[in-house]
């Protein structure tokens, strides 16, 4: 980064506004995945007047951005290229109205996704997607990867959540992206940009949908001795005409290693375990546990465990949201995979699953959303051991491909970014990445949006082979 | 060997000369100068277990609801506004009926979208599976594009569950100090219709969650009867938008007569809302669009709203 560009950041946003020692730029370098590149400086703004004048500086000098939440994203979508200035917005973090009437509120992008939820927990109201990592994730990031979370197979991912986002774009125009109110004029700008991965501009506000709490709730937890009877339930249950708010699957050495890390009296011995959860009114929820407990033991569930209590609900759920946290009582590293396959083929993609963990020689433990058929496969390894790294590569391409293979997509919820980027040709022709390349153009004709992810031949920059530690393929 | 529908609409759209995607005719009408093309027609898979349905735009939504039905399903496409258009045309134009507020907007039922552009190739968008986020959004964006960035040849959509039950409700002497106050008091209600001095409910789910609801909003002080729909919106021909906190002074502010979507934003009214503001940079996002993806203005000339053109 040259000095004429670090003194005109400066000079746009502060002194204080502006980082570029050692330490911070490694640690900007990388998002919460293995790729890492090169943050060219790190900007933390504090409106959108600083976010425009940060944007303004990198459009003078032609060098690219990247927005960058909390820094969770498991794909590399907020690893800069080749010293990409980083516009970190933590510091954006104010919720800035809340109508309870209307339910919906209005954030900056830094806002923590379980923050918001607990900012209107007492007005009996919540941010409906649930990541995983909604403790530490950011709604500016939920609505750059379009997040999930398990209780998105009944309420819907992010975008069902978004009513509209003011956004920077690279000119250094500011527009407001859908609305408060409900049919915008024109395209759906604001369906187009949630999703977008950082590559059309940069969110600075952002009204959201706000759900209200259910009425009741029933938290179940059965168990089966094998994993096809269990992918079979889901399957049942939803063809039975019922969609749970969740309905979350954990196979047998992820409930080991749970277990071992929570002591929630999990059944270590089964082969699959499936939390559901049902919520809404009290008659349909009754109804609705009912029919589960029934379809669940035709199909073979040896126990129905029926949470008693909210703490005993909070322990299962405990136990599903940190998962990732007992796995590192196994192995030091692990890899966290991402595709969705349609929920017939749960069991033969689950096969395939082990079996190429088998052929790498790799530990792998599933804990996923079972009912929207979305696979979160993680490898567990010690990056010390000599070519691993190369063993977990070959292990998810191949996890990758037999997705695909079974009629299923690359990514549920994790995003595309670097990590999926030169996959997408198994999913999509020349002409549906060109089409989604006019998109961003529309948006960006600049190139200088978060260049190099998502689409496998960059498009309107050029720094086509800009070098990424990690990158796969 | 069996056509390719698609490969075969795409050839009829062809690379040059305007055309016009036909429908049911029940939404817009066709300009009649132009040459009209019919879209794909049948519905290709449902899948009851994965609650997806794959249909061609030209299928009738007469034909897909009376399939989805005999396994307990429904795909929200805004029928209860256009009961008897087209897939494609209820994807087009995005329209959505006063169930809204519970079943959701038309934008959130599309999971794939396979379209012809004015250049004349087959571009999908989206994938089969309920949830996915691969690539950038094109689905979101081909709905309530009037057919304007292709020409919407085959879709997968998500299915849900029909409700157990269904009951619409009427509620009188509600006036702007007590409609909050109604909605307050109710669990995700399928619609609240509101014109001022009347209040109409659609509330869906367990018979006895309904009853119950019907006690609360009596204890309350909303007495309320039994209703065979939501109130006659025929003569009120005009929609306005508008936020949703803005709903109760627009209703008593109003001119002319209105019914409100309360929590939506949806006014219907008897008069034509004003037009609204544009911003530069929005048109020349869609400006933009339309010059990648059909650059000669030969797709379905002079549709949708003064954005797209």
């Amino acid at each position: 980064m040259t000095d004429a560009v670090l003194e005109a950041l400066r000079s746009a946003i502060g002194s204080d506004g502006v980082r570029h020692n050692d330490a911070e730029l490694r640690l900007f370098a990388h998002d919460a995945s293995n790729l890492v590149g090169e943050a060219g400086v790190v900007c933390y703004p504090r409106s959108v007047d600083d976010v425009r004048r940060v944007i303004d500086v990198c459009r003078h000098f032609g060098i690219a951005f990247v927005a960058r939440g909390a820094g969770t994203g498991l794909a590399g979508g907020a690893t800069p290229i080749g010293g990409a200035v980083v516009i970190c917005t933590t510091k954006m973090n104010r919720i800035l109205d809340v109508d309870v009437t209307s339910r919906l509120a209005w954030v900056e992008p830094g806002v923590l996704n379980l923050d918001l939820t607990r900012h209107v927990g007492r007005f009996g109201l919540h941010f409906a997607p649930d990541p995983s990592s909604q403790q530490s994730c950011s709604i500016g990031g939920n609505v750059a990867n379009n997040s999930g979370g398990p209780h998105c197979l009944a309420e819907g991912v992010t975008s069902a959540h978004v009513l509209a986002c003011d956004v920077v774009l690279s000119d250094g125009s500011l527009v407001r992206l859908g609305g408060e109110e409900p049919e915008s004029e024109g395209f759906d700008l604001r369906g187009a940009f949630v999703g977008s991965e950082g590559m059309f501009g940069v969110v600075t506000a952002i009204c959201v949908r706000l759900t209200p709490d259910p009425l009741d709730v029933r938290t179940m937890l059965l168990d089966f001795e094998t994993v096809r009877a269990g992918t079979d339930t889901v399957s049942a249950i939803i063809a039975a005409g019922m969609v749970p708010a969740a309905l979350e699957m954990m196979d047998r050495l992820c409930l080991q290693a749970v277990e071992a890390y929570i002591h929630a009296g999990l059944p270590t011995d089964a082969a699959a375990a499936l939390l559901v959860e049902v919520a809404g009114a009290p008659s349909a929820v009754a109804a609705d546990a009912e029919a589960i407990e029934r379809i669940g033991r035709q199909h073979g569930a040896r126990t129905v465990r029926i949470a008693r209590d909210e703490d005993e609900r909070m322990l299962l759920w405990k136990g599903r949201k940190n998962a990732f946290g007992a796995i590192a009582r196994i192995k030091p590293n692990y890899y966290l995979h991402d595709t969705v396959v349609p929920r017939r083929h749960l069991s033969d993609v689950l096969d395939h699953v082990y079996r190429i963990a088998t052929e790498e020689d790799l530990m792998v433990l599933n804990v996923f959303h079972a009912g929207d058929g979305n696979l979160h496969p993680l490898l567990v390894f010690d990056k010390r051991e000599p070519g691993v790294l190369d063993r977990v590569h070959r292990a998810g391409a191949a996890i990758v491909e037999v997705s695909v293979a079974h009629g299923g997509v690359l990514s549920g919820e994790h995003g595309i970014g670097l990590e999926k980027r030169d996959f997408m040709p198994l999913m999509f022709s020349e002409q549906d990445l060109r089409a989604q390349a006019w998109i961003r153009e529309a948006f960006d004709p600049l190139g200088l949006a978060n260049p190099f992810k998502v689409l496998p031949s960059p498009s309107g920059c050029g720094d086509a082979h800009a070098h990424v530690e990690g990158l796969w393929v | 060997m069996g056509v390719n529908p698609i490969a075969e609409f795409a050839a009829r759209i062809g690379t040059t000369g305007e055309v016009w995607i036909r429908g049911a005719g029940t939404r817009v009408e066709s300009p009649g100068n132009v040459r009209t093309i019919d879209a794909p027609v049948g519905i290709r898979s449902f899948e009851p277990d994965e609650m997806t349905v794959k249909c061609g735009a030209g299928t009738r939504l007469s034909d897909l609801d009376d399939v989805l039905a005999e396994r307990g399903q429904y795909v929200n496409l805004g029928q209860l506004r256009h009961p008897h258009g087209t897939v494609g045309g209820a994807v087009a134009t995005g329209w959505n009926d006063h169930l809204r507020l519970g079943r959701g907007p038309v934008r959130d039922s599309v999971l794939e979208v396979h379209v012809v552009t004015g250049r004349g190739d087959v571009v999908k968008g989206g994938g089969p599976t309920v949830k996915n986020v691969s690539g950038f959004d094109l689905c979101r964006l081909m709905v309530g594009s009037h057919g304007r960035l292709g020409a919407i040849a085959e879709v997968t959509l998500r299915t849900r569950p029909l409700p157990r039950a269904t009951c619409w409700l009427s509620v009188d002497d509600v006036d702007g100090s007590r409609i909050a106050d109604l909605v307050a008091h109710l669990y995700r209600p399928s619609a609240v219709l509101w014109n001022g001095f009347v209040g109409w409910v659609c509330l869906e789910g367990h018979p006895s969650d309904i009853e119950a609801a019907r006690t609360e909003m009596r204890d309350h002080g909303f007495s309320n009867q039994e209703s065979m729909s939501g109130p006659d919106l025929a003569a009120l021909p005009y929609r306005w938008s508008i936020a949703p906190r803005a709903v109760v002074a627009h209703v008593e502010e109003r001119s002319g007569r209105v019914t409100a979507e309360v929590g939506v934003g949806v006014v219907h009214s008897d008069q034509v809302p004003p037009r609204r503001k544009t911003d530069a940079a929005i048109e020349d996002i869609h400006r933009r669009l339309t010059d990648s993806f059909d650059p000669e203005r030969r797709l379905n000339p002079g549709a949708g709203d003064g954005l797209i053109r």
